[in-house]
């Protein structure tokens, strides 16, 4: 029934408008954020393809078929300039050739009059527009790592797209007289134009999402990270556990959290200068990153304080990871400075079930293991449990530590260093 | 040249509602923008206001008449809410239907139903109404840089003229024949111009939306949130920024290093309240002593920094002195306290175009050494006699000493004589250890 309503000339004068704001709209949003290049990009091939159209228009009414090759060479050649957006956004290589073969190889064909039939003309068109479509999904879908939502709709509506014009070529191809004789047929094109409209103002609209998703990630991602070490800050480290300790709370599997705190790291930072403070820093965080498993969750989370969530780890296993990170980082750090700081580090292990204790609380026991650690001679690992288990007790916590520091004599050698 | 409104119309309706769906699909990934919900409702009902009229044939023209220009008030009402949504404003439900109920009751006046000037003043004057509040709210969130602001007030204030426009045209319109022939004409170009500010506004207020929360995250990104001035990450791009100037403003710039004394007494003595209030009154002295262009960091702890684009070491120890004099006075006493706190500064500077932001803090970082090892609150410049005065008696393993050693305290009197042996014995300072 909407083919009967709608007017081709008024739906390429829409066409043409539409393209020609979205064109705009985008360049102003890519002044706006020089940083998001593909923006520009993409704008810039909707005013090319605003350009076309209006050449596509005004070659109907005079009938000159020179004009309308070359106004959709400019059409094909705007999907190539989508495609290098996309290649932009993602950090690829440009390959402007690649971007550009689909315009020459239909310039090619018209200006070497391959063939007479307006047939074939439609069909290589819409196999080169169909490839493009899909050639820029396949680069949405290669940069699908960085956690974007907005690429998905962008690879559904291209792919339907491409699905949408090689139909086209099969059907026609099959059925040659559903094609009817003039070089702008029937009223039905009025629907096409319809559909590639809406098509392009919600690709646009999807491409602005992303561009500006990106800027919002990579702004909450600095906002979680430590600038010195690289580690998430403390927000980081709080926001990661929690999701962690929420997704796996039906598990009564106990968890770990390991408080690290360097020793005497102001007394490191007077005498030594903030410059070797923060080799010190950068040195433990290393270690940290490297010897423990990608999913365990790591953090700095104070001044010279670190901690770690591991996932379904008894009191051993807890004492033992954090025993491993203490002697790596005495044997690493005897070298900075040329091993006059030998900076090491105190640890404070807790280990309980996530079910029956919050974060807050895990890290709490951890704090008051630390606290022992640091009283029996510091460079060491203490671990506690709380004395009867029960939460009610857990939160007396700030008064009293109900906690009973056990020494797990077997992996901890007893020695403190005050350095 | 004329164009086809049900066209246009069609091509509205489906327009509208894409972009109202992806209004509220940017809300669900982004739930603390409220106001981007209500613009994807607004876009929503508006392509139901003009689906009616596309289909006004098959229903009595009179309803299909009331009920869509009822629902377009309604939209404009709920875009115009969006927007003091998102600058922090109630919603006023009177106001947000308020264009709807006038326009049913001006229905059951009779004639208004059957005069095309009455309906036509009166829907372009409430449309209008709408998108000129809706720019006013924009207008009134001005306080909140946001770069998309500005054009997003522009086209509404445009648009909100450009809805007036019919009104003088029907009035100045001899007999109603006429206006039919007129509208006729235009009314396909006004179709068209609405479909193109409707899309114009999405984007608009997507990008706008957006720059929102981008602000957000790196204001928690760059701002430390004890002290409300920049963190270490952005004072050392701000830092990197200004010595890369260098050769452009032909100017030295100036590192200097703060360092509480005794911060971790004050803690101790006086709670760790007091002790982030020594921290906050520190920023803002240091802020308020400093100049515009310059730029306070906190490094961490107790630690600040501070970088002087276009400024020598002395100018820096001029500075470095009135913080140093500020924070006295201002830490003597917090919150009823007897505090005492003071700070320790270190200063270094460069004309050196290479010049490494990491390298100059560490030298800004070894005078403040020995600003603290000679006695504290007072400032060292890198360089000085009394910066290597500590460097040579102090063996590094020493512990810090507190007071007593020979002045290097820069009163004003002093700074002079402070500088030229400054100059004098300018030669590069080993790395820190």
């Amino acid at each position: 029934m909407l083919p009967v309503f709608l007017d081709l000339h008024t739906m390429f004068v829409a066409d043409i408008s539409v393209t020609a704001v979205l064109g705009l709209m985008l360049m102003f949003a890519w002044l706006q954020s020089r940083s998001s290049e593909a923006l520009g990009w993409w704008g810039t091939a909707h005013l090319c393809q605003c350009v076309g159209l209006v050449l596509l228009v005004g070659a109907d009414m005079m009938y000159s078929v020179a004009t309308i090759k070359f106004a959709a060479t400019l059409m094909l050649a705007s999907y190539g300039l989508m495609w290098l957006a996309v290649r932009r956004f993602d950090g690829r290589h440009l390959h402007p050739l690649t971007a550009s073969a689909g315009a020459m190889a239909w310039a090619f064909f018209a200006a070497a009059e391959i063939s007479k039939s307006p047939l074939h003309y439609f069909m290589l068109y819409s196999l080169i527009n169909g490839s493009y479509c899909l050639m820029i999904a396949f680069e949405f879908w290669r940069g699908r790592a960085e956690p974007l939502v907005s690429r998905w709709p962008a690879i559904v509506l291209l792919v339907v797209s491409g699905a949408g014009y090689f139909s086209w070529i099969a059907l026609v191809g099959l059925m040659p007289s559903a094609y009817a004789g003039p070089l702008l047929p029937g009223p039905w094109f009025a629907t096409v134009i319809l559909v590639t409209v809406l098509g392009k103002v919600a690709l646009a609209f999807i491409v602005l999402a992303m561009a500006k998703e990106r800027l919002e990630l990579h702004q909450r991602v600095e906002a979680m990270t430590d600038a010195l070490t690289g580690l998430p800050n403390r927000r980081g480290f709080y926001r990661q556990a929690m999701r962690r300790l929420r997704e796996r709370r039906p598990a009564a599997r106990p968890a770990a959290v390991l408080l690290f705190d360097l020793d005497h790291f102001k007394l490191i930072n007077d005498r030594f200068g903030h410059g070797v403070g923060d080799r010190v820093l950068m040195v433990f965080a290393d270690i940290l990153a490297n010897s423990l498993k990608a999913t365990d969750i790591i953090g700095r989370v104070g001044g010279e304080e670190f901690a770690v969530l591991l996932d379904d780890a008894d009191p051993e296993t807890g004492c033992a990871v954090a025993e491993r990170v203490r002697v790596a980082f005495e044997a690493d750090g005897a070298v900075i400075a040329g091993g006059r700081v030998a900076p090491t580090a105190s640890v404070g292990v807790a280990a309980v079930s996530p079910a029956a204790y919050s974060l807050q609380e895990m890290l709490s026991f951890a704090d008051s293991a630390l606290y022992q650690a640091k009283a029996s001679g510091r460079n060491c690992v203490r671990v506690s449990e709380p004395a009867d288990g029960g939460a009610e007790q857990a939160t007396m916590v700030v008064e009293a530590p109900p906690l009973k520091p056990v020494l797990v004599s077997s992996i901890l050698p007893s020695r403190s260093r005050a350095s | 040249m004329s164009l086809d409104v049900p066209t246009l119309f069609i091509v509205s309706i489906f327009v509208t509602t894409i972009l109202g769906l992806f209004l509220l699909f940017a809300w669900v990934q982004d739930r603390s923008i409220r106001a981007l919900a209500w613009w994807g409702a607004a876009y929503l009902i508006g392509g139901i206001s003009v689906g009616i009229y596309t289909v006004q044939d098959s229903l009595s023209s009179a309803l299909s008449m009331a009920i869509g220009n009822a629902l377009l008030f309604v939209a404009c009402g709920v875009i115009w809410s969006g927007a003091r949504l998102f600058h922090g404003r109630e919603v006023r439900p009177i106001g947000m239907f308020a264009g709807a109920m006038v326009w049913l009751v001006a229905l059951t006046i009779p004639g208004f139903a059957a005069s095309a000037t009455g309906r036509i003043v009166l829907s372009s004057a409430a449309i209008s109404a709408y998108t000129i509040m809706t720019a006013f709210e924009i207008w009134g969130g001005r306080r909140e840089w946001l770069l998309s602001r500005w054009p997003a007030f522009a086209v509404l204030v445009l648009q909100g003229i450009v809805f007036l426009s019919p009104i003088p045209i029907v009035l100045l319109a001899p007999a109603e024949a006429t206006l039919a022939e007129f509208a006729g004409n235009w009314f396909g170009i006004f179709a068209l111009e609405t479909l193109l500010y409707a899309i114009a506004t999405a984007f608009i207020i997507l990008t706008m939306a957006k720059e929102r929360s981008e602000r957000i995250h790196r204001t928690a990104a760059t701002i430390d949130p004890l002290t409300e001035i920049f963190n270490r990450r952005a004072l050392m791009d701000a830092g990197r920024r200004v010595l890369g100037r260098i050769a452009w403003d032909k100017e030295p710039a100036a590192v200097l290093m703060f360092d509480l004394d005794h911060f971790k007494k004050i803690n101790d003595r006086f709670g760790h309240a007091v002790g982030d209030r020594a921290l906050q009154t520190f920023a803002r002295t240091a802020a308020a002593k400093l100049r515009a262009t310059d730029i306070v960091g906190r490094l961490g702890g107790e630690e600040f920094a501070a970088v002087l684009p276009a400024t020598n070491l002395q100018a820096a120890a001029i500075a470095a002195e009135r913080v140093r004099e500020a924070f006295e006075v201002a830490a003597k006493d917090i919150d009823g306290l007897p505090v005492g706190g003071t700070v320790s500064i270190g200063a270094a500077a460069t004309d050196n175009p290479d010049a490494d932001m990491d390298k100059l803090l560490a030298l800004a970082d070894q005078a403040l050494y020995a600003a603290k090892a000679s006695g504290r609150n007072r400032i060292v410049l890198s360089g000085s006699s009394e910066e290597r005065a500590v460097a040579v008696s102090e063996p590094q393993s020493a512990p810090p000493v507190s007071g007593g050693r020979g002045s290097a305290t820069l009163a004003p009197n002093e700074l002079t004589t402070a500088i030229s042996a400054a100059r004098a014995s300018r030669k590069p300072a080993a790395e820190a250890a």
